[in-house]
């Protein structure tokens, strides 16, 4: 007992007094405590490597991954010029001395090929140069022929590793493509990804169809037709073809939009010089009046978890951007701007509203808090309207209209721009386009 | 007979405290370091790669699903050739001027450089970017800092004024009438007062440094806030922040320097590196902090070399929110 006790009660004291010499002879160290608040905001350096790969695809993979980056404005792709090592190199750990010399702080390097079973796999990895880490890898698995929707899917990936927000590359557009003289426009229902590849044309030429608005699945468009010279809301099935008037109802049908869950549509039906906001159920046809006054109330949008609605309403006096509980009632103006307010839109992520404004003979497009506060203008232009947000919320589409190139007419183009009023870009359209509506993330 | 019995007593006595003090040592096992540690290399393959995300759910209607696994990262080759640091074709930033050789880095082919160390080097900015329009931008304050009250400089070299050593007071000379004596004592303290020495009592070579710790610190050594200021500034134009809904939020780098400036160690204090699993936002904003730290383009920072044990470790906190 004595002999185990003896030797603790030594060591203890030796600690103690090793402890108590430290304490007082070491000088305590001080640590150097800073408060950063101010950045830089530029575009990230990136260097997308072509996918490893036998055939051409996995240069063509980069090059979409590479400008669906770019575009965004967070990215700044490096020269593929400069590129120091070769895929097949790339398939281990870089050499982060050679790509820090290119000046990139994010590399992507990947690999792709066929499988026995005929599906391509594709896999990548984004590389912090900097750090010399891994920050994530993944792979997909698909047809061949859908490797765009592949890359696109690699680079939604990239976008959210770096930025922290869900990226929106793999998504669709839909929107009214226009043509022939003034006045005998023509507008067909048109369909692209949304970098503008995958062009399609979804109606003929015979039937003027107006506000193309995507389901929640991106599987449906509702939209509004003069078929037979009456405008009716429309339900059109993209893998079908299949359209369909949408209710029996007495009177105009305009301005339709999918609730969030996607089982109702909610429009406008003018009846004499008002028009009023109804929904109807998608499964059992039953209508819903949810504004009633003698008012045109339109451009109805529901929020995110469906609870509210916005819309816009000249009942004040002015046309202004009013917001209601689902069930109509809660009614509250939002917009107190000078000029007039429409074309409300919820973003996907719920805070801020989309709308168009028409002051001083202009336009513009503007997004607003539901609670009415933070209104700020992101374009001015003689003439834009038609916002539409990119599933991820950081970026809206819209259309511009001016005057065509021959003077004779006018001529409508797609812009798009990020929630900042930033990185305005123009979207490639192969005839004039308008009114475009931006798809969820594709499943 | 009595130095044998001294001497046999010491011998017992010794042998007694043998025992009690070196054989329990040997009452514990000793523990023997594992022979192996396991290491688990993945492979990167079709077959190897584990899927922990879920394959998305198939769609009969076109187009055709993706379906994502996770692919971890390829195994590092056990000799990893040292990467050839090729010769840096013309940097385009030429280095500043360090105040030290580096300590950590490997030493560089750079001549010694004997200049006093600079606050804030001059450096040409980087080629910058355009920026993707982003919020207008927030006023800067503006920059000059308004006089400071900076906390008065004790200049350091100047040692404290020795005391004046008391004045000997000779033994009174029973003769010298007291007043006098004590004005001879005043004349003779008059002389010593103002010069008490040519050479004002120099510190001891060997008298250790004045523990820069607690109340006793000497104000010297502390940061000023131009200094401080020197480093946010080296900083910022690395620190490349993403627009986003960061209320509130701060990320905590806790970071070890080097004595010529270089960051050696930064990483993301511990109390917050749950948060980086959990939240995507956090996690981007923290990696955009890290590489703010860890980029070479914003280093060596410029601090005081006199100072180390005032910035060898930091804490930098980020604000992202503040940017928007």
């Amino acid at each position: 007992m004595m002999a185990t006790f003896l030797p603790r009660v030594w060591s203890g004291f030796g600690a103690v007094l090793v402890l108590t010499i430290l304490t007082v002879t070491a000088p305590a160290r001080a640590d150097l405590n800073l408060d950063l608040t101010h950045g830089t905001i530029q575009p990230i350096p990136i260097a997308v490597t072509p996918f490893f790969g036998t055939s051409d695809t996995g240069q063509r993979l980069a090059s979409v991954v590479s400008a669906d980056l770019e575009r965004s404005g967070y990215f700044r792709p490096v020269d593929p010029t400069a590129f120091v090592q070769d895929p097949a190199a790339l398939q281990g750990v870089p050499r982060f001395a050679d790509w820090k010399l290119l000046q990139a702080q994010a590399l992507v390097t990947g690999a792709a090929a066929v499988q026995p079973d005929g599906q391509l796999r594709v896999e990548f990895r984004l590389w912090d140069v900097v750090a010399e880490q891994q920050l994530t890898g993944l792979a997909f698995m698909s047809t061949p022929d859908n490797w765009r929707r592949v890359a696109h899917k690699v680079a939604d990936a990239i976008f959210k590793r770096i930025t922290g927000v869900n990226g929106y590359f793999d998504s669709r557009i839909v929107y009214i493509a226009e043509s022939g003289p003034a006045l005998k426009r023509q507008k067909r229902l048109a369909i692209m990804d949304q970098d503008g590849e995958r062009h399609q044309f979804l109606t003929n030429d015979n039937t003027l169809v107006l506000t193309p608005r995507f389901s929640p699945n991106s599987q449906e468009i509702t939209y509004l037709s003069y078929y037979g010279g009456k405008p009716r809301v429309y339900l059109f099935n993209i893998e079908t073809g299949r359209q369909q008037v949408l209710g029996d109802f007495p009177g105009m049908t305009y301005a339709p939009r999918f609730s969030p869950d996607g089982g109702k549509v909610i429009m406008s039906l003018s009846g004499g010089a008002n028009s009023n906001i109804y929904t109807l159920d998608l499964q059992t046809r039953h209508q819903t009046q949810l504004t009633d006054g003698p008012s045109i109330d339109t451009s109805a949008s529901y929020s995110p978890d469906g609870r509210q609605i916005a819309f816009e309403s000249d009942r004040g006096g002015t046309q202004q951007i009013y917001v209601m509980n689902a069930d109509g009632s809660g009614l509250k103006r939002i917009s107190f701007g000078a000029g007039r307010y429409g074309g409300p839109v919820w973003s996907p992520t719920g805070e801020y509203i989309a709308f168009t404004k028409l002051a001083g003979g202009r336009f513009a497009i503007g997004v607003i808090h539901p609670d009415g506060s933070g209104e700020r203008t992101l374009v001015e232009a003689y003439h834009a309207e038609g916002p539409t947000w990119a599933p991820n919320g950081r970026v809206l589409m819209f259309f511009r209209e001016g005057s065509s190139a021959d003077g004779r007419g006018k001529s409508a183009s797609l812009f798009a721009v990020n929630l900042f009023g930033g990185n305005e870009r123009r979207v490639t359209t192969p005839v004039d386009a308008s009114d475009p509506a931006w798809s969820p993330l594709l499943p | 007979m009595r130095n044998g019995v001294i001497a046999s007593a010491i011998l017992h006595l010794a042998l007694v405290l043998l025992t009690v003090l070196v054989v329990p040592m040997f009452d514990h096992p000793l523990e023997l370091e594992p022979a192996t540690i396991p290491i688990d290399v993945v492979q990167v393959g079709p077959t190897a790669s584990p899927t922990q995300g879920e394959p998305r759910p198939l769609r009969p209607a076109p187009p055709p699903p993706v379906k994502p696994v996770v692919v971890p990262p390829p195994p590092v080759p056990k000799v990893e050739p040292p990467p050839p640091t090729p010769p840096k074709p013309a940097p385009p930033k030429p280095e500043p001027p360090k105040p030290e050789p580096p300590v950590v880095e490997p030493p560089k082919p750079e001549p010694p450089k004997v200049e006093p160390p600079k606050p804030a080097p001059p450096k040409p900015e980087p080629p910058k970017v355009e920026p993707p329009k982003p919020t207008p931008p927030k006023p800067e304050p503006p920059k000059p800092t308004p006089p400071k009250p900076e906390p008065p400089k004790p200049t350091p070299p100047k040692p404290t004024p020795p005391k004046p050593a008391p004045p000997k007071v000779e033994p009174p000379k029973p003769t010298v009438n007291p007043l006098d004596a004590i004005l001879k004592d005043v004349e003779k303290l008059k002389h010593t007062l103002p010069q008490p020495s040519p050479t004002p009592a120099p510190p001891h070579p060997e008298q250790p440094a004045p523990p820069a710790s607690g109340a006793t610190r000497n104000l010297a050594n502390t940061l000023t806030s131009d200094e401080k200021d020197g480093v946010i500034e080296k900083v910022r134009p690395c620190w490349n922040v993403f627009p986003g809904d960061y209320k509130g939020m701060a990320i905590h780098i806790v970071l070890e320097i080097a004595r010529n400036g270089t960051v050696t160690s930064a990483e993301i204090q511990a109390s917050d590196r749950a948060r980086m699993i959990t939240d995507p936002l956090y996690n981007a904003a923290a990696g955009a902090a890290l590489r703010a730290v860890r980029n070479p383009a914003c280093q060596p920072l410029p601090l005081p070399p006199e100072k180390y044990d005032e910035w060898r470790n930091g804490i930098f906190t980020f604000h992202p929110e503040d940017l928007f």
